[in-house]
């Protein structure tokens, strides 16, 4: 009968309104910039990439290559005007070489989504720019954050993408590479997000 | 796959050839409007403890969990951890990045004449750099608490949102039902189900608990008195006062954003109506005035509008309520049965129970397209709350006859169960931030 | 606490005769229990359904009385979401209220029940309004209202707890309790 109603005042102590509330304080610790602790190991360029299938057998990928003339050289390109470029971009749109590095712009892009996931903060709208540096051998050797999207987390989500989908199949054509994949430019604006 | 939005090819290579003639590198400018969005893989190492004896609770293990609930990560297992560092100087990064673990949570423990001290470090494994590397002190007895900060803080920098881990649920255990051994009680418990303590014990109902903005009281209804009564009851010291025990309904009360009123139901004047308590002046408005059922008042954020549920159509429909000009209107179009809506802090989406074919589900609708997701698939799904961050809603569902919790994300992808050991576990309130 | 002329009907006299037996302290900071909603425990006779009847008789429209001469149905039964009363209800609430015409002085609470489906809340209108049905439909019979008391507790106390239309078509109801 007693027990009809009992009214039970919690134990003052676990309170946590009662105690100092535990907070963050960045005591003695300034948080250590850019750069890995002194242990860490191996700066990027030489750490063992994870495995790269699509390195092995690039030409597997490669699209139908019925034509396959040799693409454009850099030289070739840098010796003609302007008009002679947008007639050279016509025939090039004609012949094979867009397709060609098409294909690798569509396989890196594929790349960077599947290994992209936004964080819950992330809304279309936002957006981000990301210069990617490659070397010839599709290996990511810098990513540098040229524009913001004003969202921390957002920004380091776009970060990871690029540094997961390394290594990139690029063109086997050193011209080629220096002219269109050496630095790449990124930009990460989701439109598929429910808001 | 999906389906990439590739910028006409043709103008890419153009600019190319542009910032060539510049005597520029051809440079790719593409964009990438998708994503896929799986869980980012993150491994929170065992925490050292530097002290005597074992530790008195499991720092890493506790984060993890919390972590792990969010459905935002992947988490490694410690057993499938190639090294145990609990320093960010003793991380190797070849160790995580062979397995593709994106992030490292690591950290250690250590007794200090206060309590405990707490190290821990975020690291980011792909670009090789130190997130944070921070100290936080709690007494001894507050370990959990502790856990619970450092996975808010993990949380906040890997998701942009605050984390919520260190917040209380509410909820109401019923106990031998329909016997006379019947028990009511009112419980709070953290969010992750531990330290539930129990704030009421009545052998007659108790239902619809809710809290203050502030955290620090809740308000409720109880049948103690054989019949039902609003009462306000402070956490930490345990006094209570009744507030309302009109004839008929006393119910469904909430506090507004700014914690100076209360949105309750009363049926004293012969219909249940929506009234706002002013809880200074002790006056009552009546807001609502219909021979309908209206009832399961909410406010939204800026507290300028009050949600109900009301059958003035035929069914429970959801209608809104500007507070000031009292101009009503309907929300909900979709089904039949649409009840106890609240909505998200963003103004854009709210969160109800909604029948389908029968079954109830916990649903959203978008306010501006009026589009309705159903979020859960269970079958009695009710009481949906909000976690203060806006991540995840908590419901109560039942599962082998039994009323237990269950926690669902906004968008639907996630769904926990919250462990129950004993009784029917029913109508959870998620507390806002502590 | 509030005190307004909204609140009525408070104190009933019938705690004397229900609660007799009731030693009612359980309460440190609450008046002692008026009602017939006792903790189970010191009141035996509370649950209608359990009431045992003794010696049962019919008058003649065929209701089976009491000793006392109360009909024995206490128990009235609703559709889903539905507030009307069923004709067999409406019938056996005549012999209640001729009963408590009789007998000016008993007061009973009408106690409205809802299943589980549903909002808790929206539930505890819907017996209200199933509760109010009877209430007023005994009145229409010339009970006064003071002798008549509507409580609903909605889906929180059902007789059976399962999830199934047969447990869910127990539960619907309103209950009187004398």
């Amino acid at each position: 009968m007693a027990e009809l109603l009992t009214l039970v005042a919690p134990a003052p102590k676990p309170q946590p309104k009662a105690k100092p509330k535990p907070k963050p304080k960045a005591k003695a610790k300034p948080q250590p910039k850019a750069k890995a602790p002194a242990k860490a190991p191996a700066p990027l360029p030489e750490a063992p990439a994870p495995a790269r299938p699509e390195k092995l057998a690039p030409e597997r990928n490669a699209p139908p290559a019925e034509a396959a003339p040799p693409s454009p050289s850099l030289q070739d390109l840098l010796g003609t005007d302007f008009e002679d470029a947008v007639a050279a971009e016509v025939d090039a749109q004609a012949s094979s070489t867009p397709e060609a590095v098409g294909s690798y712009e569509a396989d890196l892009m594929a790349r960077i989504v599947a290994a992209w996931s936004r964080p819950p903060s992330a809304r279309n709208g936002m957006s981000c720019d990301l210069r990617l540096t490659l070397v010839p051998t599709g290996e990511l050797v810098s990513v540098t954050l040229v524009r913001s999207s004003g969202n921390a987390a957002f920004d380091r989500s776009a970060d990871l993408a690029v540094r997961r989908a390394a290594p990139f199949r690029v063109p086997e054509d050193p011209a080629v590479f220096d002219a269109y994949f050496r630095t790449v430019t990124v930009t990460f604006s989701p439109n598929d997000l429910r808001y | 796959m999906v389906s990439l939005r590739t910028r006409t090819f043709a103008a890419v290579f153009l600019l190319g050839l542009l910032s060539l003639g510049g005597g520029a590198r051809a440079e790719l400018a593409i964009e990438i409007t998708q994503g896929v969005d799986a869980p980012v893989p993150l491994a929170v190492v065992p925490f050292a403890w530097q002290g005597r004896g074992r530790p008195p609770e499991d720092l890493g293990k506790i984060i993890r969990f919390d972590l792990a609930r969010s459905g935002q990560f992947a988490m490694t297992a410690p057993e499938d951890m190639l090294s145990l560092p609990s320093r960010p100087e003793d991380l190797y990064v070849r160790d995580w990045r062979v397995q593709g673990i994106a992030y490292v949570l690591l950290g250690s423990v250590r007794a200090t004449d206060q309590g405990v001290e707490a190290r821990y470090a975020l690291f980011d494994v792909f670009a090789e750099r130190l997130l944070f590397n921070e100290t936080l002190e709690a007494p001894a007895s507050q370990l959990r608490a502790l856990a619970h900060r450092i996975s808010d803080r993990a949380y906040e920098q890997l998701t942009g949102i605050p984390g919520a881990f260190s917040t209380r649920l509410l909820y109401v255990v019923a106990q031998n039902i329909a016997t006379e051994r019947e028990t009511f009680r009112l419980e709070m418990a953290d969010a992750d189900g531990a330290n539930a303590q129990t704030l009421l014990k009545s052998r007659e109902p108790i239902l619809s608990a809710s809290w203050s903005p502030d955290g620090q009281t809740v308000v409720y209804v109880s049948f103690e008195t054989g019949k039902p009564a609003i009462y306000l009851q402070e956490i930490a010291t345990g006094r209570r006062e009744k507030l309302t025990d009109f004839e008929g309904l006393n119910g469904a009360p909430v506090f507004s954003p700014d914690g100076k009123q209360l949105a309750l139901v009363l049926s004293a004047a012969g219909n249940p109506d929506i009234y706002t308590l002013d809880l200074e002046t002790r006056k009552l408005r009546q807001m609502t005035r219909h021979f309908a059922i209206d009832t399961e008042p909410s406010w939204t954020a800026d507290g300028e509008a009050v949600l109900f549920t009301s059958n003035r159509g035929g069914g429970p429909q959801i209608y809104k309520m500007n507070v000031r000009s009292r101009a009503i209107e309907r929300l909900t179009f979709v089904g039949d049965y649409n009840a106890r809506a609240r909505m998200l802090a963003d103004g854009r989406y709210l969160i109800f129970v909604h029948r389908r074919e029968g079954i109830f589900h916990i649903a959203t609708q978008d306010l501006e397209r009026g589009t309705v997701q159903i979020l859960t698939e269970t079958s009695l799904d009710e009481s949906p709350s909000v976690a203060p961050n806006g991540s995840m809603a908590i419901y109560a569902t039942r599962s082998n006859g039994r009323g237990i919790l269950a926690v669902v994300s906004i968008d639907g992808r996630v769904k926990y169960r919250l462990p129950s050991t004993e009784g029917d576990v029913r109508e959870p309130a998620w507390s806002p931030f502590l | 606490m509030k005190r307004t002329s909204l609140r009525t009907l408070l104190i009933s006299s019938l705690a004397a005769f229900v609660l007799a037996a009731c030693q009612s302290t359980g309460e440190p900071e609450v008046a002692p229990e008026p009602e017939a909603q006792a903790p189970v425990e010191t009141a035996p006779a509370a649950p209608p359904m359990v009431t045992p009847a003794p010696r049962p008789v019919t008058n003649e429209a065929g209701f089976p009385l009491d000793e006392s001469g109360r009909p024995i149905g206490y128990v009235f039964y609703f559709d889903f979401d539905r507030t009307e009363l069923k004709p067999r209800a409406r019938a056996l609430l005549a012999e209640h209220a001729d009963y408590l015409k009789d007998n000016g002085a008993v007061r009973i609470t009408i106690q409205g029940h809802a299943d589980e489906r549903g909002t808790r809340e929206y539930n505890l209108a819907l017996g209200e309004r199933r509760a109010s049905a009877v209430r007023d439909y005994l009145q229409s019979m010339g009970v006064a209202s003071s002798q008549l008391r509507v409580v609903s507790y909605g889906e929180e106390r059902p007789v059976d707890p399962r999830s199934a239309e047969s447990a869910w078509s127990k539960n619907r109801r309103v209950e009187l309790a004398y």
